[in-house]
């Protein structure tokens, strides 16, 4: 029931997307690629302002003639976070649809069995968020990653906790899913390696009541507590923490996390001033050249959800496709898209801190990682740090 | 000519859209009057009342054909509650009264305000029931029971009065009392009343007229005085041959064979 | 201090569900398991009319969410329900089964599956010893259940609507033959029923979220009826207080992780040893 209620939505949403994005597009004459993600499901709140920022750069694309004077047409698919529903859209996709490469998908429940199966078949993946290290050295072929992974955050959160509190007690809470446990376990190695003492608390991942555990973790005495889960878990978490007593600083960890939340979370919790923001993309907040076309794109194509740096994801997503598409030429296969995206580099200027590079033995490259605070006053983010760089973990770890 | 309250005409009741309960079954209640409808277990008499008060849809009985009609109303396939809001008060055999709530609540439950009977006016019929107003109905012997029933109905103001087997589970001491009672109101009250009954005798002792039901049929109608002394109605339903020299099975078996049947 | 304030409020948002799913039990013998979703779907109704009046007063909302709950109430009772009636039990049971799925797919669809979080009275109103903070909704949260658990024990108790609602629950046809329209009492059970669901669903929403995934406090609450007895409206409060202190304790004194899975091993072991609940009737087995 669900399931069709929502796909009939979201077939009409993609009807009307590609009558405006591409009305002279055909199959024989546009690149066509795959988008799948979880539009209706657990994660819908992240995952479909990451898929808008995506639509909203095929549409400024198409409107500036396209790829080589082709237009690009984007399937899209929702997989309401289900594994056997993201796989029958791959199939599909490439079956049906004849897309050169699937873009998206939302976490690794639904990653894993999609990565498997297009490599069977050759097709190209390009996720955003990772929970699974098939793009990670040892690169696994035709997988790739442009997003947050959890080990990697797990470790950039953790050195840049520095420019909080030097010292001192880190609880690190997480629900309990194996990429929360994946990134509070790399958390908890480059914490302890810089001196601070750990502890955890972890919760069910249904659990939308979090008092019990902010208690928990509130009387564990912590000078920074940080938290590796999404949006809603921040929203619930953050008051909780707060009626619980615990009034030091708080870690989001961006996975999927938009400014709004934060922004929601803060003011549920008293325009609180310590909530901090670790992300691999920059904030809306910041003012460049790049927020600003993105900004501007927005305004004029409009989105559902509030803008926000899943926007910029899903932006940067569009134009790695881009570029990618580019260099495949025309007309492009699924072989040589894929050959293509191994060696690509695409700079996206002031949405992350350095360049996405590929390469052929490691496809997720560096990141860079950006510490910011919440500023009631001004409601809005300010940098606390400079962007860091990690290099992509080599699995597996010593 | 008597003003005739309810009237039932072939009437037929199927359960479960299979089970056909009564058939053809007619009889007629004068205003004012008391009439006993009599017969053995299972022969239909509780349907035929149950479908005067009317069927909850979940009890998946259907009047299939015939008609019932109620003053100059046909009430046929109404639901309980508009019965009773038109005055038509079942007592029922079995589950008369709420177990669970206590003998005043039970009375307040059926109360409607307004008009002649006032609780008062039913405590005055049944002195015990004040003695008991706080006890849980549950707790009611079997006699208390069917005072509370009764009272109940009353409350709820009744012009038509059915009563299901008021003497079932009884001393017969206590149903002599009882059925002198139920007179004793009916005729102040102005009550008609339609009583069913397995003990014949009782029940055509206070009432006017008298049918006799069979196998969801009416086998028998009359003046309440002519059936009491009819000698097939005797031994069949009252317990005793008109003559005293007892008959063989055979012969019973003939007497059945030659029944006539009505409707 | 904030434990025990924790496992109050917890109580009351489980035992405001759980005191619906006895009133439908006893009045219609159906186990309702929409009851999670119709509680959030209460409240998203509850922040939607907040939303449409500005967020001005509060009338608004709590307007919208009473006239959700009649008309759901109703629709539930008069369209599905009433034509059940003589049905097998479990054709009831699969009925709501179904109701639930339904409500969240209005979720996604009215309100595309997004957490909200109802701000009323969110601002501290008492501190506690080591910094821990009391909102005016979480006292609120107490003060309005006791008041919906006091209010229903007037009713019934003496009320002429109220005694003639137990009388239906006892024994539907006398009802109806004394005059009393059946279909509008089982409605009024849903209404009620409902009504307490929302009040729950709001609660929440003021104190953790309402999404999709927040319709699982429906099972915590249905944990509760059972082990109070299905047929119990003391129960209901005693079956919340525990699953309250079990969630709580095992959060706190064993596993946080396993906090979602003790309401159902609760249930196990009091199902095996006590069927009928804590102050349930066991004849009220035999019905079911």
């Amino acid at each position: 029931m669900e399931k069709h209620v929502s796909r009939k939505l979201f077939a009409a949403a993609i009807l009307a997307a590609s009558a405006l994005a591409a009305p002279a597009a055909s199959a024989q004459n546009a690149y066509v690629i795959g988008y799948i993600t979880d539009l209706s499901g657990p994660l819908a709140d992240s995952y479909t302002p990451t898929w808008q920022g995506f639509e909203l750069y095929m549409k400024a694309l198409n409107d500036r003639g396209g790829i080589n004077g082709k237009k690009v047409e984007v399937i899209l698919d929702d997989d309401g976070l289900k594994a056997d529903r993201a796989v029958a859209n791959a199939k599909k996709q490439t079956e049906r649809d004849n897309v050169v490469g699937i873009f998206g998908l939302s976490l690794s429940s639904t990653q894993a069995p999609v990565f498997t199966e297009m490599r069977k078949i050759g097709v190209p993946v390009v996720t955003t968020f990772s929970g699974i290290l098939d793009a990670l050295p040892p690169s696994k072929p035709f997988s790739y990653s442009t997003g947050v992974v959890f080990e990697v955050a797990g470790e950039a959160i953790g050195e840049l906790t520095k420019n909080i509190k030097p010292n001192g007690k880190i609880v690190g809470m997480t629900f309990d899913s194996v990429g929360g446990r994946a990134a509070l376990s790399h958390n908890k190695r480059m914490a302890e390696s810089l001196g601070y003492t750990w502890d955890e608390v972890l919760f069910p991942v249904t659990t939308s009541d979090f008092t019990p555990f902010a208690q928990a973790v509130a009387e564990k005495k912590p000078d920074i507590v940080v938290g590796h889960y999404g949006s809603g878990q921040n929203l619930g978490v953050i008051p909780a923490l707060r009626r619980s007593g615990y009034t030091g600083p708080y870690i989001v960890a961006s996975y999927g996390v938009t400014e709004d939340t934060v922004r929601q979370a803060a003011v549920r919790a008293g325009n609180d001033e310590n909530v901090y923001y670790v992300t691999r993309y920059a904030t809306i907040y910041d003012n460049n050249p790049g927020i600003a076309e993105v900004s501007a794109a927005q305004k004029k194509y409009g989105t559902s959800k509030p803008f926000s740096s899943m926007h910029l994801t899903g932006w940067t997503l569009g134009k790695f496709a881009e570029t990618a598409l580019k260099a495949c030429g025309w007309p492009c296969t699924r072989e040589q898209l894929d050959k293509v995206i191994q060696t690509l580099k695409v700079d996206a200027p002031g949405l992350t801190g350095g360049p996405i590079e590929m390469s052929p033995q490691d496809h997720y490259g560096p990141t860079y990682w950006r510490l910011y605070v919440w500023n009631p006053k001004t409601t809005s983010m300010e940098p606390k740090s400079g962007w860091l760089k990690k290099a992509a973990l080599k699995f597996p770890l010593q | 000519m008597t003003d005739i309250l309810l009237q039932v005409r072939q009437l037929e009741v199927v359960y479960h859209r299979v089970a056909t309960a009564v058939q053809g079954v007619s009889l007629e209640v004068p205003k004012g009057s008391i009439v006993a409808l009599v017969g053995t277990n299972g022969a239909g008499k509780t349907t035929t009342l149950r479908a005067i008060s009317g069927f909850l849809p979940s009890e998946d009985a259907e009047i299939t054909d015939g008609d019932i009609t109620y003053g100059d109303r046909r009430i046929n396939g109404q639901l309980p509650h508009q019965m009773a809001r038109a005055g038509v008060i079942l007592v029922p055999e079995r589950d008369k009264v709420f177990g669970t709530l206590s003998v005043e609540d039970n009375l307040e439950f059926a109360a409607r305000g307004g008009g002649e009977i006032t609780l008062e006016r039913v405590l005055g019929y049944f002195p015990l029931l004040t003695q008991r107003k706080s006890q849980l109905a549950g707790y009611l012997s079997g006699g208390e029971k069917q005072m509370l029933a009764i009272g109940m109905a009353l409350l709820c103001r009744p012009t038509l009065l059915l009563i299901d087997e008021l003497s079932l589970g009884l001393a017969p001491i206590v149903i002599k009392d009882l059925m002198a009672l139920l007179h004793r109101i009916s005729k102040e009250l102005g009550l008609t009343v339609l009583l069913v009954e397995q003990n014949a005798n009782a029940a055509l002792a206070i009432a006017d007229f008298g049918y006799v039901m069979e196998g969801g049929r009416v086998v028998f109608y009359g003046k309440a005085s002519e059936l009491i002394s009819h000698p097939d109605v005797r031994e069949f339903y009252l317990g005793g041959a008109a003559q005293s020299e007892t008959k063989s099975y055979r012969d019973i078996k003939q007497y059945r064979r030659k029944r006539r049947w009505w409707g | 201090m904030e434990f025990a304030a924790t496992i109050v409020i917890l109580t009351c948002t489980y035992a405001l569900l759980a005191a619906g799913t006895v009133i439908l039990y006893k009045a219609g013998r159906v186990v309702n398991f929409a009851h999670g979703e119709l509680a959030i779907v209460g409240g998203y109704v509850f922040y939607s009319a907040g939303l449409m009046s500005g967020g001005t007063s509060l009338w608004f909302p709590v307007a919208g969410a009473v006239v959700f709950s009649i008309i759901m109430g109703m629709f539930i009772y008069m369209a599905m329900m009433r034509r059940l009636v003589g049905e097998p039990f479990y054709v009831a049971i699969l009925v709501t089964v179904g109701i639930g799925i339904v409500l969240k797919s209005a979720i996604l669809v009215i309100w595309r599956a997004e957490r909200l979080t109802i701000d009323v009275g969110v601002t501290p109103a008492i501190r506690m010893a080591g910094g821990a903070t009391l909102s005016y909704m979480d006292i609120a949260s107490v003060v309005l259940t006791v008041a919906f658990f006091a209010g229903l024990y007037l009713f019934f108790r003496f009320t002429r609507l109220g005694v003639q609602f137990r009388g239906t629950a006892e024994n539907a046809l006398l009802a109806s033959q004394r005059g009393v329209d059946v279909n509008f009492v089982l409605s009024l059970a849903w209404v009620i029923a409902i009504l307490a669901a929302s009040l729950s669903g709001v609660l929440y929403g003021g104190r953790a979220f309402l999404s999709t995934e927040s319709v699982t406090i429906g099972l915590a609450g249905l944990t509760a009826a059972l082990v109070g007895g299905l047929d119990s409206l003391r129960g209901a409060v005693a079956g919340a207080f525990i699953v309250a202190c079990a969630q709580y304790l095992t959060v706190r004194l064993v596993d946080p992780v396993l906090s979602e899975a003790v309401p159902f091993l609760l249930l196990v072991i009091v199902m095996s040893i006590r069927p009928w609940g804590l102050f349930g009737t066991q004849e009220e087995l035999d019905r079911v």
